[in-house]
């Protein structure tokens, strides 16, 4: 069958300007840019759209870069920037991989433009109160309920306003792991990269071409017997393929956003940032951490409530009818009342935690910190989270990891607030990776094919945890 | 006037004004105007090698600030012949950096100099250090992009197309973009101050020069006439004029350092093809090294500008971009001078 059948059938108005290729990551990118400009364009139905989408979600460059064209921001500033940059490279007949996903990047890096007062004390509101009706919402903040939506809506556009959902996977049989490393001196990264892409469990992977340094996020399902699996084969990555290494198995997680240093259109440079790691400042006000912990499975959820989590996680806002024809479209029928209740349990258990996230603000450089580090550590980073102006979260076994987003200016003295970290007696190291923009991961659904519908139960054969057998060269011999 | 100087920095005011069509008078006032607030000046890119001299730069990389490193700063920022020493604030690779270039007067202080570095690499200190002697030397000031109020430089995509475009005719960009340094075996005194005189001002007169040449102390003085002529022969010969200004909205100091293997030089060629195309730099090239201490606009994301430039690098460069103290400036030949004596 055609992978690309409902790809090839989406038409646009700028289908000459759109450069050809055979090459097929090449491909991949232009096929997002086509369905995106489709999809503005209102020259494709949104059926063709999550069909062609769907197509996409299984190309093996989606593992390294899970761009979605339906999740781009629609907007004519984005669309007119990308059709620029791709005439551009047909100006410079520049057809390959990284230019055509240059001009997918660039297009969409969000341009500081002003955000007015109303938007700016709704995005304030809801970075707290990520659920909050429309209507409750205008009575908090003296608006009416239609003023909250065509804010909410304005501030998506403008600054890709999404609510997003930390998820408790072990409670669904599912555990996150990290892992993070150097790539050894005679490792070829793109051999890598294209091994831990199709390695069935990897839900994200980031590196920069700058340093060596980089990690690939996981979703395991089947409980320890498959962590212990995938820990035995990675243990033997170690020297040969990545110089430094470290499996982060998730315990917790969490968000912050601290929209209240930002003042008449600049971000304040917290005073107590600087020494906010120095040892008299613990302990400190644990009330305002966000912190979501893993609490396993045994909490009685379903097969149906694994799929409903999966798609709640992309979007906490959408109303369970919304969610039922996203369910849907890839193929599994669950109804807006099932949906809702699904929900409600996920709160009731503990097992899901909104947030919202939003892009532009002169957030722009982006750091990602993994602190190797004892207990007691863990507990004081988290504290002082709170202060930073947008930082996600991720505590395991080993230490944690912390994402933050600062405004440039600003950059080295957060970035130094980090690194003194590795002087810390209950600190081992700190290491850093800085980004342009933040990468998404795949979605969970992906994990479907492991579900055991006869057994009602995850089942992965150990030999597809097998990390090593797909990073080391094939005549190495796999662990199983 | 100044978008006219740029592509042309050698015009002089009377040219300007024939070509601008306007009085010799106007254009003098606003010269002088210009050189008060902006430090209008039109420099002269040098020939070192001409007057005897050597310029080595290059840099020392650290995974952290320790001890060895600021010992390594604290050598250089007191050795008299380093003209500058650039420490990162921040750097693309997420190391430090330590960027230095040296005027040495002599095959002797040249041969010393490298010594010293080669004790920084080898035990116990074990200090990374790379440094090559500068084959060509460029200043740059692109005012196309200016337009009296903001700089239009797109650090991303353009910037990242226009290298990824030039890539594939590396092979056939020209290799010099600046001063070729060559190399004789010393300069006589006269030459130096002259050097030094046309380093700071293209057009230095020659009555300045010969006040500075009594204030050096030079044994016998040629005549007037034969000192201007010695003065015009030397400018054409060793020197390259380029406009320079000051305060300006460039206010982000970005230095783009490159090491590649000497087989493959396509990002050094793309580098120095682009270098004019930036709003301010400074290039030094050698055999195998080639950096670009540039002057931004803070609009202007190093960054993502970094991101591009790794991208198109081949696996075997080092390529590390950073940002560091945009106040620091170069000591040219003047604060060599008390060596000469």
């Amino acid at each position: 069958m055609d992978p690309r059948q409902n790809i090839r059938r989406i038409t646009t108005p700028y289908d000459d300007v759109i450069p050809l290729t055979d090459e097929s990551a090449t491909t991949f990118y232009m096929d997002v840019i086509r369905v995106y400009l489709g999809l503005c364009s209102g020259a494709t139905s949104l059926d063709d759209v999550s069909l062609a989408a769907r197509e996409l979600r299984a190309h093996p460059e989606y593992t390294k870069n899970p761009i979605d064209p339906t999740l781009l921001p629609i907007n004519e500033e984005c669309k007119q920037r990308l059709l620029e940059n791709i005439k551009t490279l047909g100006k410079y007949n520049l057809v390959t991989t990284d230019a055509v996903k240059s001009a997918l990047s660039f297009a969409f890096l969000i341009q500081d433009v002003p955000i007015n007062p109303t938007d700016l004390s709704v995005l304030r509101y809801f970075s707290k109160h990520p659920l909050e009706t429309l209507v409750t919402s205008g009575e908090n903040l003296g608006l009416s309920s239609r003023t909250v939506s065509r804010s909410l809506k304005r501030l998506a556009e403008k600054f890709l306003v999404r609510f997003g959902c930390h998820l408790d996977t072990s409670a669904f049989g599912v555990q996150s792991a990290i892992l993070f490393f150097t790539v050894g001196q005679d490792a070829d990264w793109l051999q890598l990269e294209n091994a831990l892409a199709t390695f069935p469990f990897t839900n994200g992977l980031v590196k920069t071409t700058m340093t060596d340094m980089g990690y690939a996020t996981f979703l395991i399902p089947g409980g320890n017997r498959s962590i212990a699996a995938l820990r035995a084969s990675v243990a033997t990555l170690r020297g040969t393929v990545f110089d430094y290494m470290q499996l982060h198995i998730q315990e917790g997680m969490g968000s912050h956003f601290n929209l209240s240093l930002y003042e008449n259109g600049v971000w304040v440079f917290p005073s107590d940032v600087k020494d906010a790691f120095e040892d008299g400042r613990f302990p400190q006000d644990e009330s305002s951490i966000r912190h979501l912990e893993c609490g396993g499975s045994g909490k009685g959820f379903t097969f149906e409530d694994f799929l409903v989590a999966s798609e709640y996680r992309t979007d906490a806002r959408a109303p369970p009818n919304r969610m039922a024809q996203g369910l849907r479209m890839r193929g599994w029928d669950i109804d807006a009342r099932r949906i809702s209740q699904s929900i409600h349990k996920f709160y009731a258990k503990d097992v899901a935690m909104p947030f919202m996230t939003y892009a532009g603000l002169g957030l722009s450089a982006n750091f990602c910190f993994e602190i190797s580090c004892n207990d007691e550590w863990k507990k004081r980073i988290q504290s002082v989270l709170p202060i930073f102006p947008n930082v996600m979260h991720y505590t395991s076994n080993k230490g944690m990891l912390v994402w933050i987003q600062v405004p440039s200016q600003q950059q080295v003295d957060y970035y130094q607030a980090f690194r003194s970290l590795e002087k810390e007696a209950g600190v081992n190291s700190v290491q850093s990776i800085m980004t342009i923009v933040q990468k998404g991961t795949r979605a969970m659904h992906e994990l479907v094919h492991y579900w055991d519908h006869r057994r009602n139960q995850w089942s992965v054969p150990p030999r597809e945890l097998d990390l090593g057998a797909y990073l080391l060269d094939d005549n190495t011999e796999p662990l199983y | 006037m100044l978008s006219r100087l740029a592509l042309t920095p050698s015009l002089r005011q009377a040219a300007l004004a024939e070509e601008l069509g306007v009085t010799r008078s106007a254009i003098n006032q606003l010269w002088h105007k210009l050189e008060s607030e902006r430090g209008l000046k039109i420099g002269g890119t040098l020939d070192y090698g001409r007057i005897g001299m050597h310029l080595v730069f290059g840099w020392a990389r650290a995974s952290e600030a320790s001890d060895l490193v600021d010992g390594f700063t604290r050598w250089l920022s007191t050795n008299p012949h380093v003209s500058i020493v650039l420490e990162s604030t921040m750097s693309s690779t997420l190391d430090t950096r330590i960027y230095f270039e040296a005027l040495l007067p002599s095959e002797r202080q040249y041969s010393w100099f490298c010594s010293q570095l080669e004790r920084f690499r080898k035990r116990p200190y074990s200090l990374p250090v790379i440094h090559e002697k500068a084959t060509q030397i460029a200043n740059h000031m692109n005012l196309g992009l200016f337009d009296g109020q903001t700089w239009q430089f797109d650090a991303g995509f353009q910037f990242e197309t226009s290298l990824g475009a030039a890539k594939g005719y590396a092979d056939i960009l020209p290799a010099t973009v600046g001063k070729t340094q060559t190399q004789a075996a010393y300069g006589t005194l006269e030459e130096i101050i002259i050097a030094w005189s046309l380093e700071q001002d293209y057009y230095a007169t020659s009555n300045l020069l010969a006040q500075r040449m009594k204030r050096a102390g030079a044994a016998k003085l040629s005549s007037g006439r034969t000192l201007r002529r010695k003065l015009s022969q030397l400018r054409a010969e060793i020197a390259l004029p380029y406009l320079s200004l000051e305060d300006v909205g460039l206010t982000q100091r970005v230095v783009i350092c490159l090491h590649e293997p000497s087989s493959d030089s396509t990002m050094s060629k793309l580098l120095l093809a682009q270098a004019s195309t930036l709003p301010k730099v400074h290039v030094v090239s050698g055999s195998n090294v080639t950096v670009l201490d540039m002057m931004l606009p803070q609009s202007a994301d190093w960054f993502s500008l970094s991101t591009s430039l790794s991208n198109l690098a081949s696996r075997m460069a080092d390529l590390c971009t950073f940002i560091a103290k945009p106040s620091k400036s170069r000591k040219g030949l003047e604060s060599m001078l008390s060596s000469f004596k």
